[in-house]
Order: C-alpha cells, then sequence, then structure tokens
C-alpha cells in the first residue's frame, strides 16, 4: 500500500510541476508558438516503417537529437536513454548494461528484451539475441541524427526481442555534416575516445549520391575499485582455504577482495559507412568491443583471479545492408533488402581456485568459450497507398533468413596455454527463419487514426508465432491526442538458452517468451509545450531463466545419467520458469521558452508496479526499479557563450540481482540513486571549426549500513565468490559505482 | 569563392577517391570480422609413466607371514587406537557395497598415493561414478571421505601425503 501511495505521490509531484511551469508560457494570439510546437514535433520511422509524427504514431515514443546528445554532454547511448528518454532504464554492472522498461528489467539477458535497430537494421542476434545498449554500440555518437526510442512490443513489424521495445538509432545524412571531421574526447584519468568523420555529397551515374562514414577508437581504463574482503571458506578439491589468484602473496590465504585496479577496461574500435545513391542504400557498420569487468557474479566470470587483467570478453560484429525502393505508380512502392550479419564472441578467463580447475598438475585454468553467429537475409516490402493521400495504405513484406551458430569451450593450462580436456559444449547448427507481415493504416477523417497489423514468424526450433497490434489516435480537441494501442511480441528463445549448458544439462523444450500490452496516453500541445501522461498494462508468459535445479531434481537428473553431480554443483538449467504482471503510468513534460527558444527544458517520469510470479510466489522484479525518470534543462546563452545544461536522472529502489535466492538474513535491496550532469558547450573563440564540450557527472547512491562493502555506493548485483548466505556473511557484498567523472572534448570541422 | 559544402558536391571523377575510401574501410571492417576458429580440440591425455606394480613376492611355506602391502594400505588397514591406523573407517566403508567397490577401484589405480587431496579426488571420481555413486550426498561419498579424512591425518606419512595441504594442483 505504501507503494501505491509513493507512486500516486510521484504522479501527483509531477502534475503540480506542470501546471506550476504552465503560466510561464501565456498564450498570444499572435505569437507563433503554435506553429513553433509543430515544427518542433518528432517525426518518427521506427513504430510502422513509414515517416509520421510522434503523436500518432502506434506507440509512445522519445525521439532523442543530436543537439540534445551534444547539448547534455551524452557519451554512449545507454546514458541518451537515462538522462533523455521515456520509459526505458539502464543499469549498469560494470560489464554490458541491463536494459528495462516501464519497470521490467531482465538482469544479464544481454539486451535480449529490447530490439535495437542501426538505420532500420537489426543488431540482435541469434546466439545469445545480444544487443549492446552502451559504449559497446560502436557508434560515433557525432554521426548519430537522432534515435528513436518505441516502448511496448515492437514484433508487429521486426520479430523477436522487441519485447521492451524497439530503438532505433538513425545516423546523419550527408547534408548535414559536409566535409571532414575530427573529434577527441575523455573522461580524465578513466577513458578517451577519438573519432574521424565525414560527409560528401556526388553525383553519380547522373544520380544524387552521398557517403557518409565514421571510424572511432574508444579505450577506457579504471577507475580501480575496492573490494571485500570476504572469506571464501575451504576449497573443496584440496580441504585448504581457496584460492583466488595466479600470486600467492597478493591476497590473504583463502580471502577474496582487496583493490581491483588492473581489470575494468574496455576497447571499442568502430567504422561505420553509408551510400546513397537515388533509390539505392548500403550501410556496412563493423565494430569490436573488448571488455573486462573487476567482479565475479552469477552471471559474470563466476571463478575468474581476482584482479586479473588476463581475463576478457570480447565480442565482434560486421554487418553490411542493401536495400533498394522502387515506385512504381503514385500507388504501389517496391523495396528490397538484403542483408548480412557476422557476430562472434569470446570469454576468457582464468581460474586458480582448485574446485575451478580439476585438472591433474594445472594450477591455474585457462578457460576458453567461443561462440559465432552469422546471418543472411532478403526482406521484400510493398506499401499501396489507395488513395494517393496518404490515408489508406497497406504495408507487406516477407523477411527470410539462413543463419548459423556455433559455440565451444575449452580448458587450457595457464601456464603452458595447451589443452588440458576436449572441446566440450559444442553446438554447430544452421536453420531458417521465415516471417511475413501485414500492417493496414487508414485515417478516415483527420482527426482520426487507425492501426492494425500482424507478423507471423516461424523457425526451425517452434511452430508459428503471431503477434497483432491494433492502435488508434485520434484528436479529441486542439491540439490533444488520445491514443490506444495493443500489442503482442515475442521473443525465441537464443541458442544458448536450447541448446548449451556448461554443465551438462541442456533445456528441455522452451517455448518462445510472449508478452502482450495494452496502454493509453493523452498528449495535449500548448504552444512549445508539450505534456504526455500514459497508462499501461503488460501481461509476459513463458519467460526463460536459468533454473537452479533442487536437490530432488538434480539427483532425478544423475539417476538419468544426464549430469553428475560428483563432479559438480549447483546445476542449472533454462527453463520457462515465470510469468510478470505489470503496470502502471509514465509522463513526460517538455518545451521551450524564449523566442530563439534558447531555454529548453522536459521531464519523464515512470511508476510501474512488476511482479515476478513463479509457482504462485509473487515478488518484485531484481534490478528493475520501480520508479524512474530524468530531469533536463538548457539554455542557449546570447552571442559566442556557450550553451549551458543540466540533466538528472533517478532510479528509485531496487531488489539485487540474487535477492531472493541467496539466503540472505534480509531482502537485500540496492538503494535510491541520482546521477546529476553538467555540461557547458559552445564555439571555441577565434578558431574557426573548433567546438567544446565540457561535463561533471555526479553519482549520488547511498549504499545501505547492513549491506557489506567499503565503497559510497552500491550497485544491484551481488559480487564476489559469496553469492548466497552462510555464518559469517549474512549480507552480500554489492557492486560499485563510478561515482565522479569528469570530461572534456573537442570538435574540430575542416573547411568551415 | 565556393562554400566547403559546394565544394564536396563532387562530380563523377572523385567517386574514384571515395571508392578507394570505401574498399579501405571494407578490408577494415573484414580484418575486425576475421573468423573465430571454431575448431574443436580433441584432447588425448598423455600416457602415465608405466612403471610396473610392485612384484608380489610369493613367500612360500617356509618363510615366515611377512605383510607385503605398500605402508599406506597396512596403516590404512591398522586399528585407530592405538593408531596410527584407520580400520574402523574402513570399515565402515567396506560395509557399504558402492563404497566397497569405490575402495577397491581407488586401491587399485593406487589413488591414495597420489599426494594431494585435489589428486586423490581427480583420481577417484571415476571409481566413484563407476561404482555407481551419483550424489555428493549419499552415504557411501560419506564413508570414504572419512577414508581419505582420516587417510590425509593417522596414515599421512606412510601414505607420502606430510605437505599434502600444500599441494594445490
Amino acid at each position: 500500500m505504501r507503494r501505491r501511495h509513493r507512486i500516486a505521490l510521484a504522479g501527483a509531484t509531477f502534475a503540480l510541476g506542470v501546471f506550476a511551469l504552465l503560466p510561464a508560457t501565456p498564450a498570444r494570439a499572435d505569437d507563433t508558438s503554435d506553429l513553433q510546437g509543430l515544427l518542433n514535433e518528432p517525426v518518427v520511422t521506427t513504430a510502422s516503417k513509414s515517416a509520421e509524427t510522434a503523436t500518432t504514431a502506434p506507440a509512445t515514443s522519445t525521439t532523442i537529437t543530436a543537439e540534445d546528445l551534444r547539448k547534455y554532454g551524452i557519451h554512449s547511448l545507454d546514458e541518451a536513454i537515462d538522462f533523455l528518454s521515456l520509459g526505458v532504464v539502464t543499469s549498469n554492472p560494470l560489464h554490458t548494461v541491463d536494459i528495462g522498461s516501464r519497470g521490467v528489467t531482465i538482469p544479464s539477458d544481454q539486451g535480449n528484451h529490447f530490439l535495437l535497430l542501426v538505420n532500420g537494421h537489426a543488431i540482435n542476434e541469434a546466439l545469445f539475441g545480444a544487443a549492446r545498449f552502451d559504449r559497446g554500440l560502436g557508434m560515433p555518437l557525432e554521426l548519430i541524427d537522432h534515435i528513436e526510442v518505441v516502448l511496448g512490443p515492437g514484433s508487429v513489424l521486426y520479430g523477436s526481442n522487441a519485447m521492451l521495445g524497439v530503438i532505433n538509432v538513425i545516423t546523419k545524412r550527408a547534408k548535414d555534416m559536409l566535409g571532414g571531421h575530427v573529434a577527441i574526447e575523455s573522461e580524465l584519468g578513466k577513458s578517451y575516445r577519438a573519432a574521424g568523420l565525414g560527409g560528401f555529397e556526388l553525383t553519380l551515374f547522373g544520380k544524387p549520391s552521398e557517403v557518409t562514414f565514421g571510424l572511432e577508437y574508444f579505450r577506457q581504463g579504471g577507475p580501480a575499485f575496492l573490494f571485500g574482503p570476504q572469506e571464501g571458506g575451504l576449497d573443496n578439491a584440496t580441504g585448504q582455504p581457496a584460492v583466488y589468484t595466479r600470486d600467492p602473496n597478493a591476497l590473504p590465504q583463502g580471502t577474496w577482495g582487496g583493490r581491483a585496479d588492473r581489470d575494468y577496461y574496455a576497447q571499442v574500435p568502430s567504422a561505420f559507412m553509408r551510400f546513397i545513391s537515388g533509390n539505392f542504400e548500403v550501410n556496412v557498420h563493423a565494430k569490436s568491443y573488448l571488455r573486462s569487468t573487476p567482479y565475479r557474479a552469477r552471471y559474470a566470470q563466476v571463478i575468474k583471479d581476482f584482479n586479473d587483467a588476463d581475463s576478457y570478453e570480447i565480442d565482434r560484429h560486421v554487418w553490411a545492408d542493401a536495400r533498394y525502393r522502387a515506385t512504381l505508380s503514385p500507388v504501389v512502392e517496391l523495396s528490397t533488402r538484403l542483408y548480412g550479419d557476422s557476430f562472434d564472441y569470446r570469454d576468457h578467463f582464468n581460474a586458480s581456485q582448485a574446485s575451478g580447475c580439476l585438472f591433474d598438475g594445472v594450477s591455474t585454468c585457462e578457460y576458453l568459450f567461443s561462440g559465432v553467429s552469422r546471418w543472411v537475409g532478403l526482406e521484400l516490402q510493398s506499401s499501396f497507398d489507395w488513395k494517393k493521400d496518404g490515408t489508406l495504405v497497406t504495408l507487406i513484406g516477407v523477411d527470410e533468413r539462413i543463419r548459423h551458430v556455433g559455440t565451444k569451450s575449452d580448458a587450457l593450462n595457464y601456464a603452458t596455454h595447451l589443452p588440458v580436456a576436449s572441446s566440450i559444449s559444442r553446438i554447430d547448427r544452421d536453420d531458417k527463419t521465415t516471417a511475413a507481415y501485414i500492417q493496414q493504416t487508414w485515417q478516415p477523417t483527420p482527426w482520426l487514426g487507425f492501426n492494425g497489423g500482424a507478423r507471423v514468424d516461424y523457425e526451425t526450433r517452434f511452430r508459428g508465432v503471431v503477434s497483432p497490434r491494433l492502435a488508434a489516435s485520434a484528436n479529441v480537441w486542439r491540439g490533444g491526442t488520445l491514443k490506444a494501442v495493443y500489442a503482442q511480441a515475442y521473443r525465441a528463445p537464443s541458442w544458448i538458452e536450447t541448446n548449451f549448458n556448461t554443465q551438462g544439462l541442456a533445456a528441455d523444450t522452451l517455448l518462445p517468451e510472449s508478452v502482450r500490452s495494452i496502454e493509453t496516453s493523452l498528449e495535449q500541445r500548448f504552444g512549445t509545450q508539450r505534456i504526455l501522461m500514459g497508462l499501461f498494462r503488460s501481461w509476459w508468459e513463458d519467460l526463460v531463466e536459468l533454473h537452479v535445479l533442487s536437490d530432488a531434481e538434480a539427483r532425478e537428473e544423475a539417476r538419468k545419467g544426464r549430469i553428475s553431480l560428483l563432479r559438480s554443483a549447483g546445476f542449472t538449467q533454462f527453463r520457462n520458469v515465470s510469468s510478470i504482471d505489470d503496470y502502471g503510468m509514465n509522463a513526460a513534460y517538455e518545451g521551450t521558452l524564449g523566442d530563439a527558444q534558447s531555454f529548453k527544458y522536459g521531464m519523464n517520469v515512470t511508476a510501474a508496479i512488476a511482479r515476478r510470479n513463479e509457482a504462485n510466489v509473487a515478488q518484485p522484479l531484481r534490478v528493475a526499479p520501480q520508479v524512474f525518470g530524468n530531469v533536463r534543462v538548457s539554455y542557449d546563452l546570447p552571442g559566442s557563450l556557450p550553451i549551458v545544461a543540466l540533466a538528472a536522472h533517478y532510479v528509485g529502489k531496487r531488489p539485487v540481482d540474487r535477492a531472493y535466492d541467496g539466503a540472505w538474513e534480509h531482502v537485500p535491496y540496492a538503494q535510491p540513486l541520482i546521477e546529476l550532469r553538467a555540461t557547458l558547450s559552445g564555439a571555441v573563440p577565434f578558431v574557426k571549426g573548433l567546438s567544446y564540450r565540457a561535463t561533471a557527472n555526479y553519482l549520488v547512491a547511498p549504499c545501505a549500513a547492513d549491506l557489506v562493502g567499503s565503497h559510497s555506493a552500491c550497485g544491484p548485483y551481488v559480487v564476489g565468490p559469496v553469492q548466497a548466505a552462510y555464518a559469517g556473511h549474512p549480507r552480500p557484498e554489492l557492486s560499485p559505482m563510478d561515482t565522479f567523472r569528469v570530461g572534456i572534448g573537442l570538435q574540430y570541422d575542416f573547411g568551415q | 569563392m565556393r562554400s566547403f559544402a559546394q565544394r564536396t558536391r563532387v562530380s563523377i571523377g572523385a567517386v574514384g577517391t571515395i571508392g578507394a575510401c570505401a574498399l579501405s574501410f571494407a578490408v577494415a571492417a573484414l580484418g575486425l570480422a576475421a573468423c573465430l576458429d571454431m575448431t574443436t580440440v580433441e584432447f588425448v591425455a598423455p600416457v602415465p609413466d608405466a612403471s610396473p606394480p610392485p612384484p608380489v613376492v610369493d613367500a612360500g611355506p617356509d618363510v615366515p607371514d611377512v605383510d607385503t602391502r605398500p605402508p599406506c594400505d597396512q596403516c590404512l588397514a591398522s586399528p585407530d587406537q592405538p593408531g596410527p591406523g584407520c580400520a574402523d573407517e574402513l570399515a565402515a566403508c567396506l560395509a557399504d557395497t558402492k563404497c566397497h567397490a569405490m575402495y577397491e577401484c581407488v586401491v587399485a589405480q593406487q589413488c591414495l598415493t597420489k599426494g594431494s587431496q585435489k589428486k586423490i579426488i581427480l583420481c577417484g571420481l571415476p571409481c566413484a561414478e563407476s561404482a555407481g555413486i551419483v550424489t555428493q550426498d549419499e552415504p557411501a561419498v560419506v564413508f570414504v571421505l572419512a577414508v581419505v579424512s582420516c587417510l590425509q591425518s593417522a596414515c599421512a606419512v606412510a601414505c607420502k601425503i606430510g605437505d599434502a595441504g600444500a599441494v594445490t594442483d
């Protein structure tokens, strides 16, 4: 009940804030604010694969512009989401970030419940369903024109993974970045990046053509964090205190922790190119994402040595997408898209713990997991504008994809780098997916619009999945738009989930996850002011999770000969184990003041109540905040003075990732956090073409007094070898956060 | 004077330059995408040093009865009191069918003289599996661990595992 009161209070606070601001913008009969408001209205293409205003699109969406990215000191996609988007939030385990929406976050899912697009090309791969929403995106921010963040199920046009929503990163056209550009930026003492970009227009075979490209290298090292100390107990294999390092003098016997100053780093070289000639377009993107995380956790290198710089993960992704549009008549337009992706992943870690390295004569094991995921596809799409005015349009399409996935796990002797066992966990599979979709839009009157459609997806591992959507929007009064959407989406289990388990227990039959969602929203514009209030509810079924086998289940599997309980313990298996019931509200307010719109502001708030249900037990979702939001304000000082921008985002209290399966004394929660960001940006005086931005970031995240750890901040992830309570360790140690960062960047535009 | 924006609208003559850039880009992209080696490793364990087992001495009827078993086995079979010995633990193990089978295998494989607990476990795991032990909480495991524990304390000298605790590999 108290939670509901808090949510109601948040809503009331938001509404009061909005109405307090409204008198600041008195309407004038002769003003141009209505026109400015219309001009400011974002156009989105993601929700229905065609250009439309965000107000009438069949989903709630946020458009983050290049101007926003620069002005608010944004460095990566996850920062853009946290500081500027509505309804989406990320959580950083110092690994790849978790991304959630409207009360639902699935920790360590590698982003596979959110579909990520770059210029309409789906990034999520088949092995894990993974997409990187952090620096691992590998896209220079200077190259991004805008980011469309669409909330809610989006499988109707995009198929698997679009359960929480769809994020489409749209790159700039050549006209918006003509010439060459270089940019360097550093978060002092922690990271730097350098980028070279260019945009050129040309005439090719008599057709207007253009090339845009970007090359970037990002490197991060640190900061150092303090962990523990945690007493790891006796090693089952030796009967002696567990060993967490190759250096016998580095840590006290049986202890994990200390200063980790070598194993928190990342490197991301990337390249992107877009070529357009007439109706023909090619996008090519390549990136490599090397990273190391400084702690052990259930999902992050469970047995790796402490402070080991040689333990890391790397993924590489190259894709190309070629499309051609042909207008056959004023009614019919055809589009063909041929695409191909190559993704591979390597997890490389070293373990000196004897029970994690059961090989004769080997004191440190070097484990290497390798995975590949490759696919090519062809999408054909036709649209029929029956009345030639966009009021009655049918879109149909088919999408066929051929895929290959492969994995293997190897164990080597760290001292010799020679194998000590044969490869295990082998997957080597090819398959085919086929999808067909149809969407009908109908605008019978200028104030009323409908959008309905469905998509059917087939693949070899399960029977067809249908994802329908029905949406209606109505301009109920001047400036007011009422919208209602029903949508379904699904996620095909990844190949890792269906075919892989390091401990030999592959999944039995897995069903695709599904979500049904209804939402309604009211958007009102007053000149340059915009307010949106929305309500949503969603039902999630058949969520695939790593189920820890009970003793009875493990014994039964051992009797069947599927596992050996002598060689290992804590067996897990991917299963369809849970459902989620989620409902709540979100709200947004944004606007500008001044004739030159030099003063801009906005805020987004989401409050949700989400419960995960398993075996008739309902619990709050782990890592998922139920209240979160952001607020921003910027002022463009006159003349050559800089733009001053302040932004903040808030994340409420949330249970930690092992809140319920660690047998802790109390259910551990990560405390609320507020992240503050101040940015100055502008042109460097007297140097034509040179611009700068400077950022300062401060994170306020108190650590609960009853938790272990010496940090000033505590994240929602349990770290260290103690992942469950025992007599001497009743409370978990939580992940640290980087609390203060200062950054400076310069950009030079050639030829200005 | 033309602006830079005007100058960047190039004629088809510049296509070669852009094509070269695109080619360079493609090469860089392909470099990043160098295929991951997915060849599986087929590990063949090195052949252990096949030194012959100690000779069985047929003492014959005229020779005094001498215990020819290795000192480790002798110690294990000796009574706990006054010691050193592990006869009680061994008796409990031999009374259990699975533990008995495992023990016989362990002795045949000379696992108990491997020098460290890790090596004993590594050597004994196949024996446990062949004896039909499937979980760590079966009584047979408790019995055999009691034997191993006793061996590491009471019979450590006889079984040459005096530094067993320090051996981790």
